[in-house]
């Protein structure tokens, strides 16, 4: 529930597995019997943090503003942090 | 139908995201693809638009990486090697030498796996150093030499220049320095 900045503040959530399919159902995106999350078009979502492996329900994070979805390593939620930080302070 | 997807709008349209999810789950409605939840699936878009909520694995250790923004030497690091692209992988650093400090088997179980994470990625080797650079005493050498740099009227680009020489010796060096 922390802000990364002055007057644009992002509240950090957990959302059951349920909660997120929903989430995701509402922008046409699904999930696989497998966990897989897939785009409108049905495609697997390649993970930008490790080669050749596709993001899960558990591995990916939704970041805010319509839907993004990245990594939900710390190294990606970290650099999600610095971008929006540096964004709002116009750096 | 109507009906009750009315009832469950006016149940959810005061509600920020994370509850009106949780609101409509508790009424068994488990996809908006379907026909007739047009209006609810509207609505949730809208809520997401609005930009209020990063939805994460880990809400503590995201709090604690958005935390760590304000720590004074992450700041002091940003001012003197400003829009550097591996700034963002000493959060993930702090985040590492935070859980060093805590201790315990769960913890160093994380470590590990941010650490293998990291590692499997292209250049991991190199991102390592960074993201390791927090947990050991030379971060304060390196932030000292920086600052001495600026004073000296240095710019930008250089101490950039000699911020990147650091993570080009070999890690075991860094035991013998001091």
């Amino acid at each position: 529930m922390v802000a990364t900045s002055a007057g644009r503040e992002v509240r950090f959530a957990k959302l059951s597995k349920k909660e997120t399919v929903l989430l995701l159902s509402a922008f046409d995106y699904k999930v696989d019997s497998e966990g897989f999350v897939l785009t409108p078009s049905g495609a697997k979502i390649l993970s930008e943090e490790i080669p050749n492996e596709f993001l899960t329900l558990d591995t990916m994070a939704i970041t805010p503003g319509s839907l993004n979805i990245i990594d939900g390593t710390p190294a990606s939620i970290s650099k999600f942090i610095c971008e929006r930080r540096c964004s709002v302070n116009g750096k | 139908m109507a009906s009750s997807v009315d009832q469950l709008i006016s149940q959810i349209k005061d509600l920020e995201l994370p509850a009106a999810l949780a609101v409509l789950i508790g009424q068994k409605v488990l996809n908006l693809s379907q026909k007739g939840m047009e209006k609810i699936k509207q609505l949730i878009k809208d809520k997401q638009n609005e930009g209020k909520y990063a939805f994460v694995p880990d809400k503590e250790e995201a709090n604690k990486l958005s935390q760590f923004c304000g720590n004074p030497e992450y700041q002091q690091i940003h001012q003197l090697i400003p829009n550097y692209w591996g700034n963002n992988l000493l959060l993930t650093g702090l985040l590492i030498r935070d859980y060093q400090e805590e201790g315990g088997k769960k913890n160093n179980q994380r470590i590990a796996l941010i650490k293998k994470q990291i590692w499997q990625r292209p250049n991991g080797k190199h991102l390592i150093k960074v993201v390791d650079l927090p947990t050991t005493p030379v971060f304060s050498v390196i932030l000292g030499f920086l600052y001495d740099l600026k004073t000296s009227g240095y710019t930008t680009q250089r101490r950039r220049h000699f911020y990147k020489l650091w993570f080009c010796i070999p890690t075991g060096l860094f035991l013998f320095y001091r």
